[in-house]
């Protein structure tokens, strides 16, 4: 099969997921204000050795309405510019040794608005990802999709991001790990009512699906008028895990930082009892016109 | 090759046609055939969690499949599903199987890795797979077909083996009120040990609009890819039957990556039947379940119903409403939604070279 292997990797990287936990959010009245509960992470993760870090979604948006002096998210489309955040966290980028997701942002083009995400490495944007699936809520807002599941390949990795409501779409990940992605980077927010085990149904879910590692990282609080919950958690394939539950660290709602260090070689003998990817059935899938057919 | 064909000729003198129609025929249906409908869009099924058990008579395994069968009559089910390898006890017809077993037994730790082509538990039982199959798949069929009959109740067989055009391959079949049999479904996605087995893989699928649903029923690994449940949905699925018999110790985190997990992403209702015990050096276990969309289920966390322990016998019943899914359906956040211009290469870019 064809699943590309991560040449040259770096067998082992330490991954950190923040988390904003609802009363860090409640009191930010200014973009500037946001922007220095940013650094402070940053400067924290970088102190504890983490080499690429996700924040949670919506904290670019938080940005873009704190700077527009919107308050709803619905206000962002169409307007929504992504510019200001991106040059901001890119300037903090400066002089860290980390790659930084600075979770997820509004950004208009011609074509639409989209829920977006990047990757930025000492000032440079090094990727961008469009979400690809829309909530309820998102369709509601008119928000466009993207089209295509971007893989980077930075520090001997090959990355992907999952972004919220893609988490919960499985043909995302799955294309992902399909063309070798080891590691998602996954800002996260869920709306609706609080229930954990829905939260099971994402990023948790496509990890053990695809048996790669994963960085989730959780949005506590409103971000304009949608309330937003999760537990930044780092995934990993159950039987990597101590608990054989699938969870390498676990914010537990208190912590505001969590990291772990991925070991690809551990994964690899993880996944050689019981490899998923092994026994898919393309021409199953092919004959069956998953996703309406053949393609190109 | 040779205790191959003698466990097949053993089975196939001791498994006939006129042996089971005695048992049938002795067996006590009721008067009035139908559990009576619960009106409205809701249906009542069942899901048989057992224990294998080597019967010593084709009688025994006959009795042993009735019981179920009059328990989910009792209590009103029109569906009841039988679990993955559902014959297992039927080598317990053949004399000495008892020393095959600790053979096997014996053996078995080295059988459950892959490639297990050279390995001696994997040849002898690829072997009398084949041996066993015709009789296997008869049996199975002749006995769910007058129980479905006998009650008025949809059975879904169990998984049994089958062979076609020289190929073997793991399937189960889905019985009407009439006895008749609607369609049958091949295991798609293998397991490392079943291929090692010379199993093979089925590339297709039915789904079936009947009465108590639109109903699809694909084999245990199934549920570990989410593009079986995605193309049962797609085919209009409301109901998807599940018969496990895990060949590994019970554990919640591994058992949350199969239909529950699959059920919450298509929107669809699943139920999980399941063997359980000893055979040949291998330990099956597994919950029966009915599962759901957390917003269906009491406790919002995907359960409408699950059999208290992974081992032992019980039937886990529970209703289903389609009117309650489909509501469900279009108030859900996070599902429903399409990407053409994402989905249109899908198949060339996410699988080509596999």
């Amino acid at each position: 099969m064809r699943r590309r292997a991560e040449k040259g990797s770096r067998a082992r990287m330490k991954v950190g997921a923040v988390e904003w936990l609802e009363h860090e959010l409640t009191g930010i009245g200014s973009a500037g204000k946001l922007l220095e509960l940013i650094r402070s992470r940053l400067l924290k993760a970088e102190e504890a050795g983490i080499g690429m870090i996700v924040l949670p979604a919506f904290t670019g948006c938080l940005f873009q309405l704190l700077e527009s002096g919107r308050n709803n998210l619905g206000g962002l489309t169409g307007a929504a510019e992504a510019r200001g955040y991106l040059e901001k966290v890119s300037r903090l980028s400066e002089g860290l040794r980390m790659t930084i997701c600075p979770g997820s942002y509004f950004d208009a083009d011609s074509q639409g608005t989209f829920h977006q995400s990047c990757l930025i490495t000492d000032g440079r944007l090094l990727h961008t990802q469009r979400q690809l699936y829309l909530s309820r809520w998102e369709r509601t807002l008119g928000l466009s999709r993207g089209a295509e599941a971007r893989v980077l390949e930075t520090d001997g990795w090959r990355v992907g991001i999952v972004m919220p409501t893609d988490a919960f779409y499985p043909q995302v990940s799955r294309m992902l790990a399909m063309n070798g992605v080891g590691l998602v980077l996954a800002p996260s927010g869920i709306t609706g009512p609080q229930n954990e085990t829905l939260q099971l149904c994402g990023m948790w879910r496509e990890t053990q699906l695809n048996q790669f590692f994963a960085a989730e990282s959780c949005y506590n609080g409103r971000a304009g008028d949608r309330p937003l919950w999760g537990e930044s958690r780092i995934h990993a394939p159950l039987g990597m895990t101590e608990g054989g539950d699938g969870f390498l660290a676990r914010s537990r709602g208190s912590e505001g930082l969590i990291s772990a260090v991925l070991n690809m070689q551990g994964r690899e003998e993880a996944i050689t009892d019981f490899n998923v990817l092994r026994r898919l059935n393309a021409e199953f899938y092919r004959r069956a016109g998953l996703f309406g057919g053949e393609g190109e | 090759m040779i205790i191959a064909r003698l466990v097949g000729l053993c089975l196939r003198r001791r498994i006939t046609r006129e042996r089971l129609d005695r048992a049938l025929k002795k067996l006590d249906f009721p008067g009035r055939a139908r559990p009576a409908s619960r009106g409205g869009n809701t249906v009542r099924v069942s899901c048989v969690q057992r224990r294998l058990r080597l019967v010593k008579s084709p009688e025994q395994y006959v009795d042993m499949l009735f019981s179920f069968a009059q328990q989910a009559y009792g209590q009103g089910s029109r569906l009841l599903v039988f679990p993955e390898y559902n014959f297992f006890d039927l080598f317990g017809l053949v004399p000495g199987f008892s020393l095959l077993d600790r053979f096997f037994r014996r053996t078995a730790g080295g059988s459950k890795a892959s490639g297990g082509g050279k390995d001696p538990v994997a040849a002898l039982m690829a072997n009398i797979f084949n041996e066993i199959a015709a009789a296997v798949e008869s049996c199975c069929e002749i006995i769910i077909s007058r129980l479905a009959l006998g009650f008025g109740l949809y059975i879904y067989s169990g998984s049994y083996l089958t062979k076609e055009g020289g190929r073997l391959y793991n399937a189960g079949s889905l019985f009407g009120p009439d006895g008749g049999k609607i369609g049958t479904q091949k295991k798609i996605h293998l397991t490392d040990f079943e291929a090692a087995l010379g199993l093979c893989p089925h590339c297709g699928m039915e789904v079936y609009r009947l009465p108590i649903g639109s109903v699809a029923f694909p084999i245990c690994m199934d549920a570990t890819y989410f593009e079986t449940f995605r193309v049962a949905r797609d085919k209009g699925a409301d109901v998807v039957i599940l018969p496990i018999a895990n060949m590994e110790e019970y554990d919640l985190w591994k058992s949350l990556r199969g239909i529950w997990t699959r059920v919450q992403e298509t929107y669809t209702y699943g139920l999980k039947s399941s063997l359980n015990g000893w055979i040949a050096g291998m330990h099956f276990t597994g919950k029966a379940g009915v599962f759901a969309p957390l917003e269906l289920t009491p406790g919002k966390d995907g359960v409408i119903a699950l059999a208290d322990h992974w081992e032992g016998d019980c039937l886990v019943t529970a209703d289903i409403n389609f009117s309650e899914l489909e509501e469900a359906r279009k108030n859900a956040e996070y599902y429903g939604d399409s990407n053409p211009d994402f989905e249109r290469y899908y198949i060339k870019r996410a699988y080509t070279g596999l």
